[in-house]
């Protein structure tokens, strides 16, 4: 495949389009220029953007003096509004983060002083019985908590393709299913990129490679970033014990570990991380066994009325820390080597820093000599299609009588019908687990069970292949291997 | 609320049955053959009536229709059976929510179709939606989800319907009774069977017919085993297992995983009303009626427990009807002196929940028919099941052999209920727990 045919010319080529690096696209189409984006996988969001607790966090537990504290002020703001530019669902949650007994309150008080040395404002200590009224399910020994106002969820693969395609609307070119293999200084101020479908010329480069970006930048020769990988463990609940948990409800958590429990945007309750174990390589996002008994005790802790029995899906996540500053902070600064080359180096928390890692960006991007020039025309609006479930009975009537499609169920867990697939697979989702995190279809709480196989169907009728070149996510892992006999 | 909706009133029937499979069927065709008169309307979300039985083998039709059919001529027949009736039969019709009247005696329905979303007002409901195989999420079976892990019926559909192969190496995960029809499908498609993998001592179905597949068709039974993990990135590459007690796994190579059973009732439609819901069971608390705890909702079928046998639910299909035809004929029957039931660990529930002692007595073969009835998470020998009324016993009884997953008929009508305290309840427990082995 990789040949070294140049099929293109860009100004700016972004590597990586997880929630950072659509971000950065979306942002950057606001200016004149020739823009890609180059994703590995066949949708944006898919790496260690989709093995997250998905919440746009407070400055609270990002250590004093770091980039990354200062980059997460605000971002509740920045999501709202985004979240209407893009018709994207962002739900506000309240956090409390729980001191279960008296030892554990100066952990809490730290956090504060640490919010606040960020510039964060309206962080609450408050006292067990509040926090007993405001989470009734909650362990009862709880002592204090502190208490943040006006956070939020996010569903990171939605928010990533409603960036995406925000971004073409103005411009982008996205390629999925694309994997850089090596980075070419040219003749001239400029470099080829060399990836599985042919070449690209660029005069910048954005290394926004998320887990892969120490080999991105090493192609440029930035040979020093190193990561610390570490690997944790997720538990979504069915939706008939949401009511259990309103806020995002926090426990102990150090480099070892983290206890967290959180209502998501689509009104599950998600539990994670316990103890974090070392992945044996960047995409082991294999559940460990072990792991996900400790993350449940971990959750007992916290809402004692929990059971496992609840769960309807399981997956593990990365974090990953840098070599390069300390405190597990984001590298985010022009390459040593290589002139007009910017790394976007960072982790947790990537999602909520997101929005101003892409201001960031487009700052350095300036000082390496692109030029700033806003469009006239930028659309800073995109269209969601019709979500079904959430639509009032007459909007859901109409919506049928304008397509048959939308009467059609074909998720009856999460009630996704043909209409709302139909125009995910129109719009760009290729694979079972596309379909999934774009509509929700296979996501409640039989997980598939009962759509799974008329999910395949529509996917291979409306890319007209056969059942057997669909794809659960993309590369080998196809479902159907052939035909029977029978 | 209607206003702007294009039908702009809603539709007056006397029954709404949610559900087209054997349940919800039995119950159309006999309240329609009973009772002629009455609006009847049955809701099915796929294109097809028939529910699970469409995609799978023999042995169906003995209890309720007396006679053996496959899957797909039972389901075949059930449609014919309907199709003589006046009952308005409305397929790809979803009930998205149910509202409960007040007054417990007009409920509404919102139901979507191609046609568009129309809201029903009903005096009756049959809620008959069936259960579903737990996924490997609810199993907590660790793993990247790569391609190639599937369910039962997933694998059924595969095969039967679309005659496609979904790979050249399965390992089924549980031994259910479902199992058995999952290796016979494995086969008929021409896909090798790496084995069956329990967890208990002993298989979770018939253990003659288990052994005679497992020697005419050669895979071994893992029994005693759980399973650590499934390999793989994208499509499966095998499953890491570990007889239990022991530290060290082995490796089953394999690209296809099927996950057999664990039938859960699919009831997220009672969530949102004050129909009360077992978490045992995790369907509707029903009584001896099947009348759910909201008047005039009945319930019948897999969705009242998970998985039992298709021609018991076609029955208590029939009991529901004939419950409905009672209260439409007589004004309301007060019955006084029910008496809740509940279980503990490992019964894994008991249906129905609701019983006035004096009027339960069990059919002539409890087995073959419904009647108040548990199942066990785990295969028990020589165990005792006891029924407690605070700290009274008021009865035992000793069984050789309890099959996980098998329905056990319990005689009520032995229990001592004399003095018996009505708030207390009673509940269902297993005595000597000796697991198989």
């Amino acid at each position: 495949m990789g040949n070294s045919q140049i099929v293109d010319h860009y100004d700016i080529v972004v590597v990586g389009a997880g929630i950072v690096g659509s971000m950065i696209a979306r942002e950057l189409s606001k200016y004149e220029g020739r823009i890609a984006l180059i994703e590995k996988e066949s949708s944006p969001g898919w790496g260690v953007s989709k093995g997250s607790l998905s919440m746009v966090h407070a400055p609270d537990f990002c250590p004093p003096g770091t980039l990354k504290g200062k980059l997460c002020l605000n971002a509740p703001e920045r999501f709202k509004k985004l979240s209407q530019e893009l018709e994207v669902a962002y739900k506000e949650v309240d956090e409390l983060w729980l001191a279960l007994d008296p030892s554990q309150v100066p952990a809490i008080e730290d956090a504060k002083t640490r919010g606040e040395g960020h510039g964060g404002t309206g962080f609450q200590i408050i006292g067990g019985d509040k926090v007993r009224e405001l989470e009734p399910h909650v362990n009862p020994k709880v002592v204090a908590a502190l208490y943040i106002r006006g956070l939020g969820v996010v569903h990171p693969p939605e928010w990533a393709f409603a960036l995406t395609e925000n971004a073409v609307q103005n411009g982008v070119r996205c390629h999925f299913n694309t994997e850089v293999q090596n980075i070419q200084r040219g003749n001239e101020s400029g470099y080829l990129v060399q990836t599985s479908k042919g070449s690209l010329k660029t005069r910048w480069i954005v290394n926004a490679a998320g887990l892969f970006a120490d080999e991105i930048a090493s192609m440029v020769g930035d040979r020093g970033i190193e990561f610390n990988l570490t690997k944790g463990t997720m538990a979504i609940f069915n939706k008939s014990v949401s009511h259990l948990v309103r806020h995002m409800v926090y426990g102990t958590f150090s480099k070892r570990h983290s206890q967290a429990i959180t209502p998501t945007v689509h009104g599950n309750l998600l539990l994670g991380l316990g103890y974090f174990t070392i992945p044996e390589h960047k995409t082991d996002y294999k559940v460990e066994p072990a792991g996900l008994q400790d993350m449940i005790k971990m959750g007992k802790e916290l809402i004692p009325c929990l059971s496992e029995k609840d769960i309807v899906a399981t997956f593990g996540g990365i974090r990953s820390e840098n070599n390069l500053v300390p405190n597990g902070d984001f590298y985010l600064a022009p390459s040593n080597h290589s002139p007009g080359v910017i790394h976007a180096v960072i982790g947790q928390p990537g999602l909520t820093a997101a929005p101003a890692v892409a201001d960031l960006v487009i700052d350095l991007l300036s000082k390496e000599g692109f030029p700033l020039r806003a469009k006239g025309n930028f659309e800073s609006k995109r269209k969601s299609w019709p979500i079904f479930s959430g639509a009032t009975l007459e909007a859901k009537d109409r919506l049928i009588r304008s397509d048959p499609r939308y009467g059609r169920m074909v998720c009856r867990c999460e009630q996704v019908t043909e209409g709302e697939i139909v125009e995910a697979i129109r719009r760009g989702a290729d694979t079972l687990d596309g379909i999934k995190h774009l509509t929700r279809a296979g996501m409640g709480c039989c997980q598939g069970g009962f759509c799974g196989i008329p999910v395949l169907n529509l996917l291979a009728r409306q890319l007209s292949t056969g059942h057997r070149q669909v794809t659960k996510k993309g590369r080998g892992s196809y479902p159907i291997r052939g035909v029977t006999s029978c | 609320m209607l206003s702007g909706l294009a039908t702009n009133e809603s539709i007056a029937v006397d029954v709404a049955i949610i559900g087209g499979g054997p349940a919800g069927l039995s119950a159309c065709i006999e309240l329609a053959g009973k009772s002629p008169d009455s609006r009847i309307a049955l809701f099915e979300s796929e294109e097809e009536l028939g529910g699970v039985p469409r995609t799978c083998h023999l042995f169906f039709g003995m209890r309720d229709l007396r006679r053996i059919y496959t899957g797909e001529g039972y389901a075949r027949k059930l449609n014919d059976l309907i199709r003589k009736t006046p009952a308005e039969i409305h397929n790809q019709a979803t009930v998205l929510s149910i509202a409960t009247g007040e007054k417990g005696d007009r409920h509404s329905l919102h139901v979507a179709s191609p046609e568009g979303l129309k809201i029903y007002e009903t005096r009756f409901i049959v809620l008959a939606t069936g259960c579903c195989e737990s996924s490997l999420g609810q199993r907590l079976i660790p793993s990247a989800r790569p391609a190639g892990i599937f369910t039962t019926w997933q694998l059924q559909q595969i095969v039967n319907i679309h005659h496609l192969k979904p790979g050249n190496r399965a390992l089924v995960i549980g031994s259910e009774d479902a199992a058995l029809s999952t290796v016979m499908t494995l086969k008929r498609a021409g896909i090798s069977i790496a084995g069956i993998v329990e967890e208990d001592g002993d298989v979770q179905t018939y253990p003659l017919m288990a052994r005679g597949l497992s020697g005419l068709y050669g895979f071994p039974i893992y029994k005693e085993t759980s399973v650590r993990s499934i390999s793989g990135m994208d499509r499966v590459e095998g499953v890491e297992l570990v007889v239990q007690g022991k530290e060290r796994g082995f490796h089953v190579e394999c690209d296809t995983v099927i996950l057999s059973g664990r039938f859960r009732p699919i009831s997220q439609l009672i969530d949102h009303t004050p129909m009360t819901k077992d978490p045992s069971s995790d369907g509707p608390v029903v009584d001896m009626n099947l009348m759910t705890s909201v008047p005039n909702i009945f319930s019948a079928g897999n969705v009242l427990r998970g998985g039992d046998m298709h021609d018991l639910c076609a029955l208590e299909g029939r009991i529901v009807a004939q419950s409905i035809l009672r209260r439409m004929t007589s004004s309301e029957s007060k019955e006084d002196g029910w008496v809740s039931l509940r279980v503990q660990d490992p019964i894994r529930y008991v249906v129905p929940q609701k019983i006035v002692p004096s009027k339960a007595k069990s059919p002539g073969f409890p087995s073959l028919f419904p009647c108040v009835a548990i199942q066990v998470a785990h295969t028990l020998k020589n165990a005792a099941l006891e029924a407690w009324s605070g700290d009274r016993k008021i009865w035992e009884s000793s069984y050789r052999r309890m099959i996980a997953n098998h329905r056990i008929p319990i005689p009520v009508e032995r229990f001592n209920w004399r003095g018996i305290d009505l708030e207390e309840g009673v509940e269902l427990r297993v005595k000597t727990s000796q697991p198989i082995g």
